[in-house]
């Protein structure tokens, strides 16, 4: 069914929405979840909650993507619930591992004071990666949105783990460049 | 942690980059435990299918006693006209039902239309000259409610127990209104629902041989003859024979089909009844099939044969605009593509009865992408069906559908967006401020419109992005878009709004530009009391405009059994555990309704909130009507963190407005000034608190705030 269709289900309040939803974008968000948590029954569970939100998100909102809308609600509710989880139990997954690698783009102490920088910062990433030629940002993305291994981006993307390791650092030395050309202190 | 602001605001990147690279699912290492899961479950559906566990024969007998047993009405000779039958046969008239809310869309999309499958008899050529219309044990009314019996859920526990048991799926038992389930820790679980259906979900898709897949019809009849040769014998059916639905999508990933096992029967009417009523369903998808589906649903009395008209007369029919469909409209120069005889085994029916469906092409894009409506057609002679408001008119115009949705033809110039762009400007500046709250504007009109009388209800403001990460402001414009007689193409009906404004706008605007509020108002009533509330009297709690706190006090003694005094604090004790022990699910939401001296919960819409409370009051009009809403407040409360901050609303309540008189106006500025603008919330938060409420009151039926706010843990 097509994604028009689906938001428009839910805007008619129509529970066929969530199983479509589920349908057709489930694997899709599951990946995602998968990819941050490692767990299946967590997975899952972000899976499901991902529903419960869309849910009480669509109206009033009207997504143009709903593959992207639901994907940023997945990605947050996975982060959310590996921070919690991590709370108990450190030291787990891929999220460390891409925090501690992105820690080398930042360019100097500071703090995100409010949702107006946050939007800048992302505003910034938006055009770094625009820069990008498209086979970089994919795996820029697949590692730092998707949280996905070196080995499994290798894996999609045809390539050696080495290759991506070090397309990987050079890209993180641009984004720093990047953000401190662009005054932005993290 | 710096970094994690970075992972953060790298979340909300344009979604195309997102979507430009879309992550292969991770590959898991296969557990053995999954496979003997998987094989356990599957002997559990060949045992269980082979209607070798009591309960299930005892299902059988009963249901085929049912139908051997009732006598049937004077069934016609099948050599006799139809219009012969109906003069020497006094069959009852059937009705459809009154409740087609939630069927949903039903829209298939295909660039071949030889890779979709419908259900059925195929061979419409075929079809006897009278089949069977059996009632329906089990009818729903459109909020969901069982309506006029109750769900067995001691059999429900005892059949999910035993499937449970061979499968070796072990957890708890989680009952509730429509199902009993019992799910592992690794996702695979046993479904029973009230029609004691049977859905068997595995931990690991069934992987098929090589031939089989969604990838072509072909394949898919392979998967299919693979199923009924693999587990056809084991499932107690004389002669099985298997039956393919779905197909819809572009390409393999997207695609799902179902394939059905049943017994074919001595003849036509046995297997469209086994077909319709008792089979085994693998869902199929790209990875396999990890869905399987037992139904065994027990049919009523048999009402009576009833003559059943001619795939012709059918689709001359459906083609001069007859028919029930959920999609948007029948094409202007409509065209069936496929067509089949089955029941349709729907809940709200009152009945089940025969139906032709059709696939019509609705709609094409350039890339060649048909999308395919499902509208159906009862297969039963027109005379025999009493519901002729689901007929096409009189005067040929309009029909009805499902969800009572009126088409028309489609605005010549403009359609889609391009009409709903070109209606929003024309009304831009000419509504009227309903109500302002803060940023909030609610603006309502109904004016005359290229011939037509629309309404439209806007809604302007700052809401939340509902993803709770960002405070983005947004603003939604034309937010309730209602067309009465317009093209469904762009209409936005509100699920409330939308048949309450068509109801008054049939009943005041025909000819006149305006609808005041005072019609507005008693459209609602007379909405409510046609669809909702016709067996609701509670003239207690409805005397006054506002719902005072004698009223409560009214509503604590009455259904909460407190003594004519109480202090506020016995109020919150005792209210809070009423509320709890209405059983609420996660994923409904309820309305109270007061009937025979009782409070009843009725099930109303569906909902994804945790907790979600809604107080309707009614009050008796004195003609046989009820107003409806009169003062409506509801809490929608998601804490996850703080499952049972509900109650506390009630607490916060009493606390700032401990005068006697609760309106609506003192909720709602309560609730603005407080929970949407203050940093201090009214109760523990351990993370993220998401609180959602919307307030409606008759006094202006059309007041509507719904505000999220995103509360930083």
């Amino acid at each position: 069914m097509e994604d028009e269709r689906i938001v428009a289900l839910y805007w008619q309040r129509s529970e066929d929405a969530i199983a479509e939803t589920a349908a057709k974008y489930g694997t899709y968000c599951h990946s995602i979840a998968f990819g941050i948590l490692r767990n299946e029954q967590d997975a899952e569970e972000c899976v499901v909650d991902t529903w419960l939100r869309a849910w009480n998100a669509i109206p009033p909102q009207r997504p143009n993507r709903l593959s992207a809308f639901l994907a940023k609600i997945t990605r947050n509710l996975s982060l959310d619930r590996y921070r919690r989880r991590t709370a108990q139990f450190r030291g787990f997954g891929q999220l460390p591992l891409a925090l501690e690698e992105l820690e080398w783009s930042i360019p100097s102490p500071g703090s995100v004071e409010s949702m107006a920088e946050a939007a800048e910062l992302t505003a910034s990433l938006e055009r770094f990666l625009y820069s990008q030629s498209k086979e970089k940002r994919q795996v820029f993305l697949l590692r730092y949105w998707y949280f996905r291994t070196i080995e499994e981006i290798a894996d999609q993307q045809q390539m050696s783990q080495n290759k991506v390791t070090s397309m990987l650092f050079r890209m993180r030395k641009e984004l720093k460049k990047h953000l401190e050309k662009e005054g932005i202190g993290v | 942690m710096r970094s994690e602001k970075l992972v953060h605001a790298l979340g909300e990147i344009d979604d195309r980059l997102i979507l430009e690279v879309i992550p292969v699912p991770v590959r898991r290492k296969k557990r053995r435990w999954q496979t003997a899961l998987l094989t356990a479950a599957m002997i559990a559906l060949c045992i269980l299918g082979g209607l070798e566990l009591g309960f299930f024969s005892g299902v059988n007998r009963e249901r085929k006693n049912g139908i051997e047993e009732h006598t049937v009405t004077q069934a016609p000779k099948k050599e006799s006209a139809s219009s012969d039958i109906a003069a020497q046969t006094p069959l009852p008239m059937l009705t459809l039902g009154t409740n087609y809310v939630g069927s949903g869309s039903n829209i298939q999309d295909s660039n071949d239309i030889f890779r979709l499958f419908l259900y059925g008899l195929q061979d419409v050529e075929t079809v006897p000259e009278t089949l069977p219309v059996y009632t329906n044990l089990y009818p729903e009314n459109e909020g969901g409610l069982y309506h006029g019996w109750t769900p067995d859920y001691v059999q429900m526990q005892q059949i999910c127990g035993e499937y449970a048991q061979i499968a070796g799926i072990s957890g708890e038992m989680e009952t509730n209104d429509q199902f009993v389930r019992i799910s592992d820790e690794n996702g695979a679980s046993i479904t029973v629902d009230f029609r004691q259906t049977v859905t068997i979900r595995l931990t690991q898709s069934l992987p098929l041989p090589e031939n089989c897949s969604t990838e072509s019809a072909v394949t898919v009849e392979q998967t299919g003859d693979w199923l009924l040769n693999t587990y056809g014998g084991e499932l107690g059916m004389q002669a099985p024979v298997r039956v393919i639905s779905g197909g819809s999508g572009m390409d393999a990933i997207d695609r799902q089909y179902e394939i059905r096992i049943h017994d074919a029967g001595q003849s036509v009417e046995a297997y469209l009844r086994n077909q319709c009523f008792d089979h085994v369903t693998f869902r199929l998808n790209q990875e396999g099939i990890k869905t399987i589906i037992v139904q065994k649903t027990m049919l009523g009395e048999r009402i009576g044969d009833y003559p059943i008209i001619s795939a012709y007369e059918a689709e001359t029919l459906l083609l001069s605009g007859c028919g029930l469909t959920n999609v948007w409209a029948l094409p202007e120069d409509p065209s069936v593509s496929l067509m089949t005889l089955t029941y349709l085994n729907m809940a709200w029916f009152d009945c089940y009865m025969p139906f032709y469906q059709f696939l019509v092409p609705v709609q094409s894009d350039t890339n060649g992408t048909i999308s395919y409506g499902t509208f159906y057609l009862p297969a039963v002679d027109p005379s025999y069906v009493s519901d002729s408001r689901y007929w096409k008119t009189a005067d040929g115009v309009t029909y009805n559908t499902f969800r009572e949705k009126i088409y028309a033809a489609p605005d010549p110039d403009k359609v889609g967006e391009a009409a709903k762009e070109a209606f929003i400007s024309y009304f831009e500046s000419d509504v009227s401020l309903l109500a302002s709250y803060g940023d909030y504007e609610l603006s309502f009109a109904v004016r005359q419109y290229q011939g037509r009388d629309v309404a439209i209800l806007t809604c302007k403001g700052p809401l939340v992005n509902g993803e709770g990460d960002m405070q983005t402001f947004w603003y939604e414009y034309a937010e309730q878009v209602v067309t009465y007689g317009a093209s469904g193409t762009w209409s936005e009906d509100g699920p409330e709004y939308a048949n309450g404004i068509r109801n008054v706008l049939r009943s005041y605007s025909a000819g006149s530009a305006d609808v005041t509020y005072d019609q507005v108002r008693e459209m609602f009533a007379l909405y409510f009391a046609q669809n909702t509330a016709e067996l609701l009297y509670l003239p207690e709690l409805s005397a006054s405009a506002d719902v005072s706190w004698e009223q409560v006090s009214n509503f604590a003694v009455m259904c909460c059994g407190l003594p004519e005094t109480f202090s506020e604090k016995e109020l919150e004790t005792a209210l809070v555990p009423y509320f709890d022990s209405l059983d609420y699910e996660p994923g409904s939401s309820s309305v109270l309704l007061y009937e025979n001296g009782q409070f009843k919960k009725l099930a109303f819409g569906v909902d994804s909130n945790p907790v979600f409370y809604q107080l309707v009051f009614f009050r008796d009009l004195g003609n046989g009507l009820y107003e409806a809403s009169f003062d409506a407040i509801e809490f929608w409360v998601e804490d996850e963190m703080n499952a049972d901050s509900h109650s506390r609303n009630w607490l916060i309540l009493q606390e700032q407005y401990p005068q006697t008189l609760l309106t609506a106006e003192n909720y709602r500025q309560y609730l603005l000034d407080y929970l949407c603008t203050s940093d201090n919330l009214p109760f523990e938060v351990c993370g993220n608190v998401t609180v959602t409420f919307r307030i409606n009151d008759t006094g202006n039926p059309l007041r509507y705030v719904s505000c999220s706010r995103y509360f930083p843990g």
